[in-house]
Parts: C-alpha cells; sequence; structure tokens
C-alpha cells in the first residue's frame, strides 16, 4: 500500500525515453482511429505491405540521422538512392545477372557518396547543406547518364525473396534488412567510441574538439554511413518493384527526415536515438498509408498529410514539456 | 589554400559539365544542350536554313520524357533542324526562364512541355509578340496565338471507363482503382476526369478509388497497394501511364488478388503486357512516336504552313481480336462525336509504334488543317 502511495506516474515508463513513449502513444491511437474507419487497415496483408513499404525509408532515416545528429544534413539521398540503384542495375546485368555484383554495387556507390559528401564537408570546410545540394544535383545527373533512360527490368528469384519475399510466413525480408540495420546503428550509437563522439560533437562541435575529438573523421564516418544506407535502401527499393530506373525514388528522402525528426532527432545536433526513428518511420509509414484507407480525397492528400505531421509534432510537443514537469 | 582548392574544384566541375553537354544530350539538368546533326549541315547555306527549335521540357529523369526526347532528335536530323534541350526539373519560375532564354537566342519555334500551363501564358504570348511561334505539348496552353499538340485523353479514358464497364456490367459492389500522375498536370487530370465521368455517369455501381502514382513506378506500387489493401472487393486496376503501370503491376501480382489490369501510352513492355495477358488493354501514343511528331509539327511550324492551331494525336487501342469484337458488340468504339476509333492488335501496335518516321516523315505526312 506504502509503495502504491508512493507511485508515481514516472514509474509507468521507467527505462523508455520520453520522447519515445509519446510517439508509441500517438502511435497506437493514430492506427485505432484508423482501423475504426476501416477494418481492413489490421488485416495481415496490410500490415505486411506497411512493413514492406517502411524498410527502404527506414534504413536510409538511420543513415540520415546519423549525419543529423552530428549537426549536419545530408539533401543527397534521394537522387543518391536512384543512382545506386541504377548503378547496380547495369552492374546486374553487365555481370551476367549476378545478384551479389548488384548488392555490392548498389551499397558502394551509395558509400562512395557518402564518402564524397564527408570529404568535401570536412576537408573544405564547407556546409553540408550546400555541399549535399549540389551532390544531389550530380547524383541525378550521374542516374541518368548511366541509365541512358533506359528502363531495366530484373527477373530473378533471389531479386524478388528479398523484394518481396517473408521471413518465418510474415515478416518481409525487407523490413528484417531494416532491423538488423537498426541494431548495428543502436551498436554504433551506444556502444562504441563512434557514438559517443557523433553525439558529442552534435552536442558542441568546439568543446568536443577542444577535448580532444578529431571531429572531422567522426563527421565522416557519419556521412559514410549514411551513404551505406543510401545503397542499401536502393537495394531494396529495386528488389521491391523488380525494376530500375531513374527515377524510383520518389518522396523517401523527405520521409526520411521527416520520420527521423518525427522519431526525436535534433536538427540541431547532438540528440536523437535509434528506438524513437523507428517510431517516426512507423508514424510516416502509417500516415502515408491511412490516407487511403480513409478516404482522403486525392486532391487532399498531400496537405492532409502535411497537417497530420504537423499535428503528431505539437502533440509530441506538448506532452514532451508538460509530462516531463509532471514527472519532476 | 582553401580558397584555392574551391575555386579548382569549381573550375573542375565547370568543365565536367560542359564535356557531359557536348557528349550525353539528357545527362545534366538545367543545361544547355546542343543537338548537332552534321549530315545535315553540308555547306554554310544549309547551316542558315537549319531550324532552330528550343524544347523546354519538365525534366530528364522519367523513361517517358528520355523517349520523347529521342524520337523529337530523330525528326531533327530528318526534317533538317537543330534542336536545344533545357529542363526546368519542374520548378515553373525555372521555365519561364528558359522561355525567355529562347526568345533571346531568337530560335525559330519553341517547344514547351508545361509545368503549369496558366503561369505560362505570359511568356508564351511575350515570345509570340516576338515574333516567336510556340507549340505546346500534352498540355495546352491558352496563349493568345500559340500552337498546340496534344492528345485525345478524353476519348481514350472514356473507351477505356466504357470497356471496363460493359466487361464487369454484371459485379455488384466492385471497386476499380485509378493510379493518376500529379494533381495539376493536364495530361494526368484530364484522364482522370475523363474515366471518372464516364464511370459516375454512366456505371455508377463501381466505386472508384484514386492513388496518386507521381509519374514513378515506387509511388504508383506503393499508392496501389494501398488501394488494393484498402478495398477487398477491388476487381481492376487502371494506371494512366505504362511507367507507372511498371510498379502497379508488381503490388497487383504480390496481392495474389484477382485483379485485371489496364494501362496506357503503348511502351514496349506496356504492348507486351497485353500480348501476355496482364493489360486487358493497352492505349498506344508512344514516346518516340510523340516526340517525332512534336518536332514534325514545330518543322511546319516555322515554315509557315497552314494548320489547325490545336494537333490532336491519333491514338490505336491495343487490345486482342476478341475483345475488339466485345467492344463492337457494345458500341463502344466511337467518341461522343461519332468518330471511329481504331484498334489494333498488340503486334500490329508494336509496327505502329517503331515505324513513326514512315508515320510522320518529310514528305509523307502534313499537320491537320480542318477548313
Amino acid at each position: 500500500m506504502e509503495r502504491e502511495k508512493n507511485w508515481r506516474i514516472g514509474d509507468l515508463y521507467k527505462g523508455i525515453p520520453l520522447q519515445s513513449l509519446t510517439c508509441i502513444v500517438i502511435l497506437v491511437v493514430f492506427i485505432a482511429i484508423v482501423s475504426i474507419v476501416n477494418r481492413s487497415f489490421l488485416d495481415g496483408s496490410n500490415i505486411q505491405s506497411l512493413l514492406t513499404q517502411i524498410a527502404p525509408m527506414g534504413i536510409i532515416s538511420i543513415g540520415a540521422a546519423f549525419v543529423i545528429i552530428t549537426g549536419g544534413i545530408d539533401f543527397s539521398t534521394g537522387t543518391g538512392l536512384a543512382m545506386a540503384a541504377v548503378f547496380g542495375g547495369v552492374m546486374y546485368q553487365a555481370a551476367n545477372n549476378n545478384l551479389f555484383v548488384m548488392v555490392l554495387s548498389c551499397i558502394l556507390l551509395g558509400a562512395v557518396l557518402g564518402a564524397v559528401n564527408g570529404a568535401v564537408i570536412t576537408i573544405l570546410h564547407l556546409q553540408p547543406f550546400i555541399v549535399t545540394l549540389a551532390t544531389m544535383s550530380l547524383a541525378q545527373g550521374a542516374a541518368l547518364f548511366i541509365a541512358e533512360g533506359r528502363v531495366v527490368f530484373l527477373n530473378d528469384p533471389a531479386i524478388t525473396r528479398i523484394g518481396s519475399g517473408n521471413i518465418f510466413g510474415f515478416f518481409p525480408t525487407s523490413f528484417f534488412i531494416f532491423i538488423v540495420v537498426c541494431i548495428i546503428a543502436w551498436i554504433l550509437l551506444n556502444r562504441t567510441k563512434m557514438g559517443i563522439y557523433i553525439y558529442a560533437i552534435g552536442g558542441n562541435e568546439e568543446a568536443a574538439r577542444f577535448s580532444g575529438i578529431q571531429v572531422e573523421r567522426y563527421k565522416f564516418f557519419a556521412f559514410l554511413f549514411a551513404g551505406v544506407c543510401t545503397g542499401l535502401g536502393a537495394l531494396i527499393t529495386i528488389c521491391r518493384i523488380e525494376q530500375v530506373a531513374p527515377n524510383i525514388s520518389g518522396t523517401t528522402q523527405l520521409d526520411a527526415i521527416a520520420a527521423a525528426v518525427m522519431g526525436g532527432v535534433s536538427l540541431s545536433g547532438g540528440k536523437g536515438n535509434i528506438s524513437g526513428i523507428v517510431l517516426g518511420v512507423f508514424i510516416i509509414g502509417v500516415i502515408s498509408t491511412s490516407l487511403t484507407f480513409m478516404k482522403i480525397p486525392v486532391t487532399a492528400q498531400d496537405a492532409i498529410k502535411g497537417m497530420i505531421i504537423l499535428g503528431v509534432l505539437l502533440i509530441d510537443s506538448f506532452f514532451n514539456r508538460h509530462v516531463k514537469r509532471i514527472v519532476k | 589554400m582553401k580558397k584555392i582548392l574551391v575555386f579548382m574544384m569549381a573550375l573542375m566541375v565547370l568543365v565536367a559539365n560542359v564535356a557531359c553537354a557536348a557528349q550525353t544530350p539528357a545527362s545534366e539538368s538545367q543545361k544547355e544542350v546542343q543537338q548537332t546533326e552534321p549530315e545535315a549541315q553540308t555547306d554554310d547555306t544549309a547551316e542558315e536554313d537549319e531550324i532552330v527549335i528550343g524544347l523546354a521540357m519538365i525534366n530528364h529523369t522519367s523513361p517517358s520524357f528520355v523517349g520523347i526526347l529521342e524520337g523529337a532528335d530523330e525528326a531533327a536530323a530528318d526534317y533538317g533542324c537543330k534542336n536545344i534541350w533545357k529542363s526546368c526539373e519542374g520548378n515553373l519560375d525555372t521555365q519561364i526562364d528558359i522561355v525567355r532564354g529562347f526568345i533571346q537566342q531568337k530560335v525559330d519555334v519553341i517547344m514547351i512541355d508545361s509545368v503549369d500551363v496558366n503561369g505560362l501564358v505570359d511568356v508564351v504570348n511575350e515570345a509570340t509578340d516576338a515574333g516567336i511561334d510556340v507549340l505546346g505539348i500534352g498540355s495546352p496552353i491558352p496563349g493568345k496565338a500559340n500552337y498546340n499538340a496534344t492528345y485525345p485523353n478524353k476519348d481514350d479514358d472514356t473507351f477505356i471507363a466504357r470497356f471496363l464497364g460493359n466487361l464487369y456490367k454484371d459485379e455488384q459492389d466492385a471497386t476499380i482503382g485509378l493510379i493518376i500522375g500529379t494533381i495539376g498536370n493536364n495530361v494526368s487530370d484530364s484522364r482522370q476526369q475523363a474515366f471518372e465521368a464516364t464511370m459516375k455517369n454512366e456505371f455508377p455501381q463501381f466505386n472508384i478509388v484514386t492513388g496518386l502514382g507521381a509519374w514513378d513506378p515506387t509511388t504508383s506500387m506503393t499508392a496501389a497497394a494501398d488501394i488494393i489493401n484498402a478495398n477487398n472487393n477491388i476487381i481492376h486496376m487502371h494506371v494512366i501511364q505504362d511507367g507507372m503501370a511498371n510498379g502497379a503491376i508488381k503490388a497487383v501480382q504480390q496481392s495474389g488478388k484477382d485483379i485485371t489490369m489496364t494501362s496506357e501510352n503503348g511502351d514496349p513492355e506496356g504492348i507486351e503486357n497485353v500480348i501476355n495477358g496482364n493489360y486487358l488493354m493497352n492505349n498506344l501514343t508512344g514516346n518516340a512516336r510523340i516526340g517525332y511528331w512534336f518536332e514534325a509539327i514545330c518543322y511546319y511550324i516555322a515554315k509557315g504552313q497552314e494548320m489547325d492551331t490545336t494537333q490532336l494525336l491519333h491514338t490505336y487501342r491495343i487490345m486482342s481480336e476478341e475483345y475488339q469484337q466485345m467492344a463492337k458488340d457494345w458500341e463502344i468504339n466511337y467518341n461522343d462525336a461519332g468518330e471511329e476509333l481504331d484498334m489494333v492488335t498488340p503486334e500490329e501496335a508494336q509496327k505502329i509504334a517503331s515505324a513513326y518516321k514512315q508515320e510522320f516523315g518529310p514528305d509523307v505526312w502534313i499537320p491537320t488543317l480542318t477548313n
């Protein structure tokens, strides 16, 4: 009885970041609302479809988060995805339909893009905003140049297994790959020196530099990791649609950055965690899918999506401020 | 040291851009590209007579646009024209600047694939006042004296809707999915309006659910998957463009449900899908074909040929002979003006799609003039 008397609301979520808790609540409430409007939302086929859709966006979001946590930004992920995808497809054909070559090519070219971003930003001390805008154009041009306007159709059972296959009879293979990337990213951020330094650089770059941290090295690694994630996102995208074209990136880049920010990654740097990003990815994915289930007219979908995202951010901000006060 | 490095990098980028522009017409956006045709320039007189056409495109990323560019370049070689390509990457202000640039360059004709037809009216009128003819392609521009080359989207999509409505007339409580491009694009809007209006007026028993495909296969696949999952009674998916349909078909196949499909444009893979039964029908415009046709119209405009200010592309419905007979039995093979609509088999469509030089080439074709 004494324990219950002394019980506080903080006991509910000990160990869970407050940001993540509010994201979970928002997600659950939103799913409940959509399910009431259209029961098909919770059908197994839709859950599978949702998990497949969010996988490439989620992987790119993880990479983008690494860069944002250092205080930077990367606008080249969208066109970088197209460039890596086109390069992977071309190499796949050139290597006599060799899947391993395609996988390696996608990831390698994404890494090259990330390395170029990182090198230019750290060596020349230029703003990530400008550099990644430039590499965005470069990647777009490269995608067109490599593709020569062609669409390459991929016909390989292994590609189908990656893009639309399942593990344990339900979980999409692509979502499983996303979870693996999340685990690797969590280990890097929370269990390695690199992660500590990345947060420190984002929190206060000058203080980190005075502390002896090689700021340029870890910023470079952050962009390199983001590039690898872009390449992996490209691979999953082309396996999903089983074709390669220079215009396949869709709105992945914007959704990925929005998911990271919604999951608690601060645009000013130094803040963010993997669990929050995963929740942000789910929220963005659920919002995008729900518009069709709630029969929102197609003319209003973009505006409604924007309003919902804004509403979620406002609710999140409100809870973070006021619940923190209650807990304290 | 840093400033020297930055200067050297900027110089390298400039040199790379110039090198790429000289070799690959479609490799960079917002970059002037000059298409040279040495065969057409045998002497100085030929060069002076060469018609210069400025092409203001929306983007270079879509394979459809690349197909149009290729067809236009072929026509330029055949008709003795010179093309200057520029892409605005979907930005209206940039497209206006591009058109003004062409006016200053005093090109013979400006061809515009509009980002926003109403937003371009003023600059198109400027070009007309400067004595330069303008051809709006795809989406008609309501300028005071320009030409337009467009597709009979109303007839095409009305036919498709009537075909589906008659084919599935016995279905009760069924949903038909429709994947469009983008809101505000005239081609997408007109196809959507014709399809939805016909369904609503003539087959109100069907529930039409529309999704945005954004002209790319990834977004189309996502939109199609959401429509399929949200509507258990879906029986058919229509996509207004083959490029998007390439993505939507994956969603249909992966759903495991019995959903038929139709598409438009008549791209090679789109025609193949009619042959292998993945699509019930397609509609042939053809990317290289329309690019060639646009260029040919520009040539005749520059030559002062009398023609209708609005040129309409002749399109073909691609379907099996069985479906062609069914369409005739239902009497839907006529448009609302009573004109017969051409229907061809996939094999015939493949020939038409590749024979655009024979269809629109010099000395075999001139633009239409009704009066």
